[in-house]
C-alpha cells in the first residue's frame, strides 16, 4: 500500500450566492457577467458560475498561507465589485426562499492512480458525518426551517451530494455526486462534496487544511477495505444526525454513542501529519477548534439571525446579507456565542414512521430516510409485521406504505 | 405574503438585552422609506413608493442597522404602508345575487375584483395576470393555495390561485405577473392585454358568476391580428404568401388547496381514457434541482375535460371543468401547500383575424352542495366512459368545424341526453354524458334526479 498523493495539493470550488437589493439571487446572465468581470480582475481565481451561483475555483496549491492569502484577495475583490453594483454576498449552504442548495467542494490532490483514489474515497466515508456536522450551514431552505441544521445535506443537496457508495477499485466506474468523489476524469483529485457553502474565508481555508490532513491520513493508513454492513449503517445514521443537530449531534460507532465533538477532536489529531505537508497545523485551525469546543456551527449563527428576524425567510435573507458585509461576522459571533449542549438522541424509526402517510411510495422514503437502503427494508418489514404500517403496490409495482392509524 | 423593501433613514438604539440563548440583541427605532416591492418581479403600488414610516426592530449585536441599509418588511409591517389606515381586510363571502365588487382582499395595496353569488366568492387580480387568486364556497375556505412567496430562478414567483400561460412562450412567459386592462359589468369583468409574444396575439379573459351557478366561469379568447410587416398576397419572390398564422397552446396552472392534516389524503382525480386516474399528493421530504418541475410529474391524455381535487378524509373538493382536452399535465410539486395542477390545451393554429376560445369553470364542492343544483356537464371529445359531476359547455370555436357526431345543441334548444351512471368518489353518484356542443360556450341549465337515466336539458339562449 503506497502513499497516493504526489504531491499533496489543495483547492476548492466554492459556490456563493449574490443577492440583489431585494434579497433575490442574480439570474444566470447577471451571474455570467459578474464571473467575467471577476476573471478579468483576478485571473488565477478561475471564477465561474454554477447556474446562477458564483463559483470561486481555487487551483491546486501546496501551501496553506498561499491558500489563505489568495482566498482573502479574491474575497476583497469580490466585495468591491459587488459594492459597486449595490449587490450583496450571501455565503451559506442554501438560500432561504430560493431553490438549489449551495456547496463548498474541497479538492485534494494530486492523485492519478484509480486504486489510490478509490481507497481514499472509501476511507473518507467514516469522516463524512463529522464533516457534515462541522460544515452545517443551511438551516433555512425553501422556506423550511426547524428540522435540520443542514437541509442541503438532508436533501442530498438535491442529488449533488448523495450518501456515499463504497468503491471497489477494480469494479467501479467514474461517478458524480457522492459525498466523496473520485475526480480523475476532469482532474487529479478526490473531492469532498458534502460540505455546505461556507460563510467565512478563514473557516473555508481551515476546512480545506483539515480535509487534506484527513485524506492524507487515509491514504497512508487505510487499506480501503469496505466497511461491514453494520458500520455502513452507522455512517448513514450519523450523516442524518449530523444534518439534524450539527456539532451537538451524538453519533453511533461500534455499538456505542460517540459525541460529534469527540470524533472531531480525534480527527484533528489524525490530520496533523497531512496538514504539515501543506505547512499548516492544528494551531492554524482556531475557528474550527472553537466551533468544536462550543458545538457551534454556522447554522447556529444563521438561526440566531433568523430568530431575530421573526422567522420570516425574506426578512432573514436580506438581514443575513447585511450581517455578512462583515467578513469576520461568523468568527465574531463564535467568540460571543454560548457553548451548546449535546443534543438528545433522535429516534430514526420514529422519524421514518412520521414520514409515512397514505400510500407513501418507497422511493419517497428512500430519499428522506436516515437508514441505509438495506436497513430501510428491514425496518419497514418490522413495521409491517408489527401492524404499524401496511404495504401496497402502485400500478407500476412500486411498494407503498400506509400508516395504520390513518386508515 | 406581500413584502416591501425599505431603506433605513435613521436608526436609534432603544435598549439591549440577552435572548434566552445568551446572545446579545439590540432594539432599534427605525425611520424607513419604501423603495418598492421586496420581490423584484412584483410591482408595488406607485403610491407607496417613497412613503416614510417608523418601526421598531431587534438586531443581533454587534450588527446594528446603519443609515442606508436595506431591509425587507414582513407582511404585517408592509401592510401598514400598503393598506390605508382604518381599512379592514375583506373576507370572501357569498352574496344574495351575483355581482362584482372591488376590494383589496389580500392586502397587497392593489384592488382585486370580487365575484360573488349565493354560493361562491372569488377574487381576481387584474394586476397579476388576471389570475383567479382565491375561490371560496359556502364554508369560506379558500380552495386555492396561497403559497408563501417562493421565488424560482430569480424570475418567477409562485403566487397561488389559477393563472394562464402559453406554452409557446416558455415558462413562465409574460402573463403571470402582467397588468391587464379591465372592464366590469354587473356580474362579470373582462380583462385584456396584447401580448409581446407571440407577436400579434391578444388575450382577453372574461370572468363571471351567475345567480344559480355554484362556481366561477372563465373564458379566455386568444386572437391574432397578424404580423404587422406583411402586405399584399405575395412574398418578395412573387410566390403566394403562406397564410399568416401562429400556434398557441393555452394552459392553466393552479395550486389547489383541499388539505387536511394529512397531506397524502389529497388526491386529484382525472378521467383519462376509460379510467379514473387518481394522483395522490405526497409532499416529498425535500426538493429537487430542476426549475419548473419538482419531484413528480404525471401526464395524462385526458378524456372528459374535468378534474377533481379533493381530500379523502375531509371531504373538501374543487371541481374544475375546462373546455380543452387532449393533454393534461398533473404536476405535483413539493413546495406548495397542496398539489399544483397544470392543464394544457392542444395546439391551436390561429390564422390572422381569427380567434380561439378556451373556457374553464371552478366549482368548490361545498358550493355545489349548497346550491342543490345538479348542473351538468358537456365536454369535448368522444364518449369515453369518464364522468363529469356537473356541467358547462366550454368550447373553442376553432373546434366547431370538426366533424363531431351526436347531439346538436343550440341556444334555446331542448334535448334529452342519455346519461351514464357512475360512482365518483368526490361527488357520490354522478350522472354524466359527453356532449359535443356547437356553440362557443354556454351554460346548460339542467335538472336531474338520482336514479334518472335521462336528463332533460334546456340550453339557455
Amino acid at each position: 500500500m503506497g502513499y497516493g498523493f504526489q504531491p499533496l495539493t489543495v483547492g476548492y470550488d466554492w459556490e456563493m450566492a449574490v443577492l440583489k437589493e431585494t434579497g433575490e439571487n442574480l439570474d444566470e446572465k447577471e451571474a455570467d457577467r459578474l464571473a467575467d468581470e471577476l476573471r478579468q480582475r483576478v485571473p488565477w481565481a478561475l471564477t465561474g458560475t454554477d447556474l446562477e451561483l458564483i463559483e470561486s475555483r481555487m487551483p491546486p496549491l501546496r501551501d496553506f498561507e498561499e491558500l489563505l492569502s489568495k482566498s482573502e484577495r479574491f474575497e476583497s475583490t469580490l466585495r468591491k465589485v459587488l459594492a459597486n453594483r449595490g449587490w450583496s454576498l450571501l455565503r451559506a449552504g442554501a438560500r432561504p426562499f430560493e431553490r438549489e442548495p449551495i456547496g463548498a467542494h474541497i479538492h485534494v490532490g494530486t492523485v492519478r492512480d484509480w486504486d489510490v483514489a478509490a481507497r481514499v474515497q472509501n476511507g473518507m466515508a467514516a469522516y463524512v458525518a463529522p464533516l457534515v456536522a462541522l460544515m452545517a450551514n443551511s438551516p433555512v431552505y425553501r422556506n423550511r426551517s426547524g428540522s435540520f441544521k443542514t437541509y442541503r445535506v438532508a436533501s442530498f443537496a438535491e442529488f449533488c451530494s448523495i450518501p456515499q457508495t463504497i468503491a471497489s477499485p477494480g469494479a467501479t466506474q467514474p461517478s458524480w455526486g457522492g459525498d466523496v468523489c473520485i475526480k480523475l476524469i476532469s482532474g487529479s483529485t478526490v473531492e469532498l462534496r458534502c460540505g455546505d457553502g461556507v460563510t467565512s474565508t478563514r473557516l473555508m481555508c481551515e476546512l480545506v487544511a483539515l480535509t487534506a490532513g484527513l485524506m492524507h491520513h487515509v491514504a497512508e493508513h487505510d487499506d480501503g477495505s469496505p466497511p461491514d454492513d453494520a458500520t455502513y449503517a452507522d455512517m448513514m445514521l450519523n450523516r442524518w444526525r449530523a444534518a439534524k443537530r450539527g456539532l451537538a449531534a451524538v453519533f453511533r460507532a461500534g455499538g456505542s454513542d460517540v459525541p460529534a465533538q469527540r470524533m472531531l477532536t480525534d480527527m484533528l489529531e489524525v490530520a496533523q501529519d497531512g496538514m504539515k505537508r501543506i505547512h499548516a497545523s492544528v494551531d492554524d485551525l482556531a475557528t474550527v477548534r472553537l466551533m468544536i469546543a462550543k458545538r457551534q456551527t454556522q447554522a447556529d449563527f444563521q438561526l440566531a439571525v433568523f430568530e431575530v428576524e421573526g422567522r420570516d425567510p425574506h426578512r432573514f435573507a436580506r438581514s443575513l446579507a447585511n450581517v455578512q458585509r462583515d467578513p469576520g461576522a461568523f468568527e465574531r459571533y463564535l467568540k460571543g456565542a454560548p457553548a451548546l449542549d449535546e443534543a438528545p438522541l433522535d429516534d430514526p424509526v420514529a422519524d421514518l414512521v412520521q414520514g409515512i402517510e397514505v400510500e407513501t411510495p418507497y422511493t419517497a422514503l428512500l430519499r428522506g430516510t436516515p437508514f441505509a437502503p438495506a436497513d430501510l427494508d428491514r425496518v419497514l418489514a418490522e413495521l409491517v409485521g408489527a401492524g404499524t404500517v401496511t404495504e401496497g403496490r402502485t400500478r407500476f409495482g412500486v411498494r407503498t406504505y400506509t400508516r395504520a392509524d390513518l386508515v | 405574503m406581500h413584502r416591501l423593501l425599505v431603506t433605513v433613514l435613521k436608526a436609534e438604539p432603544a435598549g439591549r438585552r440577552r435572548d434566552p440563548s445568551g446572545l446579545l440583541r439590540g432594539s432599534f427605532r427605525l425611520r424607513v422609506k419604501v423603495k418598492g416591492a421586496a420581490v423584484g418581479a412584483l410591482k408595488a403600488p406607485a403610491r407607496v413608493v417613497g412613503l416614510e414610516g417608523s418601526l421598531r426592530r431587534d438586531f443581533l449585536l454587534p450588527w446594528a442597522p446603519r443609515r442606508g441599509d436595506l431591509l425587507v418588511l414582513d407582511p404585517s409591517e408592509s401592510r401598514r404602508f400598503l393598506v390605508p389606515r382604518g381599512a379592514r381586510a375583506r373576507r370572501l363571502s357569498p352574496t344574495a345575487t351575483a355581482r362584482v365588487s372591488v376590494a383589496d382582499v389580500d392586502g397587497d395595496g392593489w384592488q382585486e375584483d370580487v365575484f360573488s353569488n349565493p354560493f361562491v366568492s372569488g377574487a381576481v387580480q387584474p394586476h397579476r395576470g388576471a389570475r383567479l387568486l382565491s375561490l371560496a364556497g359556502r364554508s369560506g375556505a379558500d380552495r386555492f393555495a396561497q403559497p408563501v412567496v417562493h421565488i424560482m430562478a430569480g424570475q418567477y414567483v409562485l403566487l397561488g390561485g389559477a393563472e394562464e400561460f402559453l406554452l409557446e412562450t416558455g415558462m413562465p412567459g409574460e402573463i403571470w405577473n402582467a397588468a391587464f386592462s379591465r372592464e366590469a359589468s354587473a356580474a362579470g369583468a373582462t380583462y385584456a392585454r396584447k401580448l409581446k409574444t407571440p407577436e400579434g396575439v391578444a388575450l382577453t379573459k372574461e370572468v363571471r358568476v351567475e345567480d344559480g351557478l355554484p362556481g366561477v366561469l372563465e373564458v379566455v379568447r386568444l386572437s391574432y391580428a397578424g404580423k404587422p410587416s406583411e402586405e399584399g398576397d405575395e412574398d418578395d419572390g412573387g410566390e403566394p404568401r403562406k397564410p399568416d398564422r401562429t400556434d398557441v397552446s393555452l394552459g392553466i396552472r393552479m395550486s389547489t388547496r383541499v388539505l387536511g392534516p394529512v397531506g397524502s389524503t389529497n388526491v386529484i382525480e382525472i378521467p383519462s381514457r376509460g379510467e379514473l386516474v387518481k394522483v395522490r399528493f405526497h409532499r416529498p421530504a425535500y426538493g429537487r434541482r430542476w426549475r419548473w418541475r419538482d419531484w413528480k410529474d404525471e401526464f395524462f391524455g385526458i378524456g372528459p375535460a374535468f378534474l377533481v381535487s379533493r381530500n379523502e378524509r375531509e371531504g373538501n373538493a374543487l371541481a374544475v371543468l375546462f373546455g380543452f382536452g387532449r393533454a393534461a399535465v398533473v404536476n405535483v410539486r413539493s413546495d406548495f401547500e397542496g398539489p399544483e395542477v397544470m392543464l394544457r390545451s392542444s395546439r391551436v393554429a390561429l390564422v390572422k383575424g381569427r380567434s380561439a376560445e378556451f373556457g374553464a369553470a371552478f366549482l368548490p364542492a361545498d358550493a355545489l352542495a349548497a346550491s342543490g343544483t345538479s348542473l351538468l356537464l358537456a365536454t369535448l371529445g368522444r364518449p369515453s366512459g369518464g364522468t363529469v359531476p356537473l356541467a358547462l359547455t366550454l368550447r373553442s370555436s376553432e373546434r366547431v368545424a370538426r366533424p363531431l357526431a351526436a347531439l346538436d345543441l343550440r341556444r334555446g334548444g331542448r334535448r334529452a341526453i342519455a346519461l351514464r351512471r357512475r360512482e365518483v368518489p368526490a361527488a357520490g353518484v354522478v350522472y354524466a354524458a359527453v356532449v359535443p356542443a356547437r356553440a362557443s360556450w354556454f351554460p346548460l341549465a339542467c335538472s336531474v334526479k338520482l336514479g334518472a337515466e335521462r336528463l332533460e336539458c334546456v340550453v339557455e339562449g
